[in-house]
This record gives C-alpha cells, structure tokens and sequence, in this order.
C-alpha cells in the first residue's frame, strides 16, 4: 500500500521552542525524522513572525 | 428587648392566595448532575440565555470537580417516594413525624452501556441535582438570588437489565433527597426546552501507542471513547499541533516539539525535546490532551483527553 505524504505546517510545532533555538540547524536537527526544506521554511516562518 | 428564654415560635401557615400564573412541574424530561459548590447567579439568571450559556458553560470546565454533568434523556419515571412517617401515640392519635423522602427512579435509553458506567462513577459522589421539566422549567433549590442544585441524600446509576426478548437493556440511575429542599424552596427558572435538552457532556478521547517508543518519539491514536470514532478523521489538522498536547515524566513537563499528522496511521507523531533537563530517555511518559477550554479554542469542541502512559 502506497505511503501517503506527511504535510507540516508551523503550527505542527512548539513556536516557544522553536524560538528558544539558537540555529537554523538545531531546528533541523531536534525536529524530528521530516523533511529538511519544509524544516527550514517552517523555522523562518516561525521565527519571522516576532521580527 | 431580650430573647432570652424566648422560644422560637415559626409563623403558622401561609397566605393562600392564588395568582393568575403559577407553577406547577411537569414530567421530568432529563437532568445535571451539579457540584455542591455550582450556582447560577443572579446576573446570570438576567435571562435564560445567560442562565443557559452559564449552564453549559459550566459543562466544559477544565476542573472535572467544578463540572456540570448532563444526564441522558428521561424516557420514564418510577416514583418510590416515602409516604409521609406517622407516629400513632398510645390512645391512637397518629402525629407526622416527618415527610419521607423523595425517590425517584428515571429509566433513559440514550448512551445505553457506555454511559451508564460513566454514570455509576459517581454513585458514591457528593452531587446535587437539578431537574429539567417538560416545559423546559429548570429547577433546583433557590439559595438566597441563585438558582442551586438540590442537596442529594444519594445518586445511583443502577446496574443495567438485560433484554429478555419483550423488553430492551433498561438503563435507570435514580436520586433520593429530602422534599424540605423542595417543597417551599423550590427555585426554578423558565427556559427553553430544546436548548436545555440538546446540551450534550464531554466525550472521552482515549490515546492509544502506536508502535514502539524511539528516542524521543512515539506515534499514538486517539479515538473517542463510547464510538470509538478515529479522532484523526474529525481533527486531523487541529490535533496536528504541538499546543494541544501535553507530556510529563516524573511528575514535570516535557517539552514538546512537534506534533504532526500520520495519514499512514490514522494518528500523530509526537517529538518531544530530548535535550529539556527533565527528560530522561527511559521514560515513562504521561500524554495527555491540554484541557477542554484549550482544545475547544483550536476547534476540538466537547472532548477531554484521557491520559496514556507510554512505557
């Protein structure tokens, strides 16, 4: 049976956490077994929000 | 003036007039379950909606002891109230000694097994009653300007009788109190009966482990508890946030650090943050849902989370 795709989305994650990070690759790191582009746009979107 | 040695004399009888409009209590169509210290208040007695939205307010506390409990719907009453307790002195003149109990036997169907064992939880609880009429007259005891449920001497879900053939499952739970609580003390408020009939009680959302437990991770299914309905297929987005959820270890909170849907599963991969200080890799945890308010605000209306131990 075919695999059916995990969709992420910033609100997947703790945003305190998130912020709490210090690097872009920490984020990456701890986040859990996805997918690295969506990561990264999910920490810039998550980070962006405060700035 | 001294009230010394003064007995108390009660004022002997009442006025009997009879106004245009009065009350007078129709079959009982359904009930709640209150906690000793529930009121409705005067300002929220301003008008039924706000007695209503105060009602089911209290129906979704986040403090299970502070919370309203809607009982089933009432499909028939046995009345097994005691008859008012004569004394007969020895030249045969009988003296009331007291007016006996009210009991009361509500036979339901809906909800059938599941809630009748939620419902026997409480029998040995310290509850108050309030009755809805099927006129939609809600009523209690009125406690100076509020509207409070009435003082239970017990409530009982009673164990439910099996279908013979002639009869189905009969569901009964019933209350015993004193009519003093009543009968002169009545509070109630006219409201409207579908509103009243239609508030419903919290479902359970039960977590189950799905798979074992990796470093960190561990994906889980959450199901309400009576249907056994997949919460993923209601809230599979909604439940997909690390906000609505809530892990601890050794009595502390750990760090969640993400939440994400598993449409392979039908469940969510929870990721907890194996660098927080209080986490320490053997485990065991405790996940649970946040409480209802939080979940109600995220679109998850009317459920509370059960709590899972993931060894």
């Amino acid at each position: 049976m075919a695999k059916h795709e995990v969709k992420l989305s910033a609100k997947n994650f703790n945003s305190e956490w998130v912020k709490s990070l210090k690097k872009k690759e920490d984020f990456v790191k701890e986040a859990g077994p996805y997918d690295k582009v969506d990561l990264e746009k999910i920490y810039d979107q998550i980070t962006k929000k405060d700035s | 003036m001294s009230i010394l040695n003064q007995a108390f004399c009660a004022s002997s009888g009442g006025n009997t007039g009879i106004d245009d409009c009065s009350l007078t209590l129709k079959n009982i169509v359904r009930g709640f379950l209150v906690p000793k210290s529930f009121e409705i208040t005067a300002a929220q007695l301003a008008d039924p909606d706000t007695a209503l939205a105060a009602l089911i307010a209290a129906t979704k506390s986040d403090n299970a002891s502070l919370r309203v409990y809607p009982l089933p719907e009432v499909v028939g009453i046995t009345d097994s109230s005691e008859d008012v307790v004569l004394q007969t002195l020895g030249y045969g003149t009988p003296v009331p000694v007291r007016q006996g109990n009210y009991n009361l036997t509500f036979a339901y169907l809906a909800g059938g097994n599941c809630v009748n064992g939620a419902l026997q939880k409480f029998n040995q609880g310290n509850y108050r009653y309030l009755g809805v009429d099927a006129g939609g007259v809600l009523f209690g005891v009125k406690s100076g300007t509020s509207l409070k449920g009435i003082p239970l001497d017990y409530f009982n879900a009673d164990k439910f009788k099996f279908a013979d053939g002639t009869n189905v499952t009969g569901f009964a739970y019933r209350i015993s109190f004193k009519p003093e609580y009543l009968n002169g003390n009545l509070g109630f408020v006219q409201m409207d009966l579908l509103s009243l009939m239609e508030i419903d009680g919290l479902h359970n959302v039960v977590l189950v482990q799905s798979g074992a437990r990796a470093l960190g991770v561990f994906k889980v299914l959450a199901t309400t508890g009576c249907a056994g309905t997949n919460m993923y297929d209601l809230y599979d987005t909604e439940l997909a946030s690390a906000a609505l959820w809530k892990i601890t270890e050794a009595g502390k909170d750990i760090t969640i650090t993400s939440v994400v849907a598993d449409p392979n599963i039908k469940g969510f991969t929870i990721t907890m943050s194996t660098a927080d200080p209080d986490y320490v890799a053997g485990g065991p945890f405790f996940v649970t849902l946040q409480p209802v308010s939080v979940l109600e605000a995220a679109g998850v209306v009317g459920f509370e989370g059960l709590t899972l131990k993931v060894a």
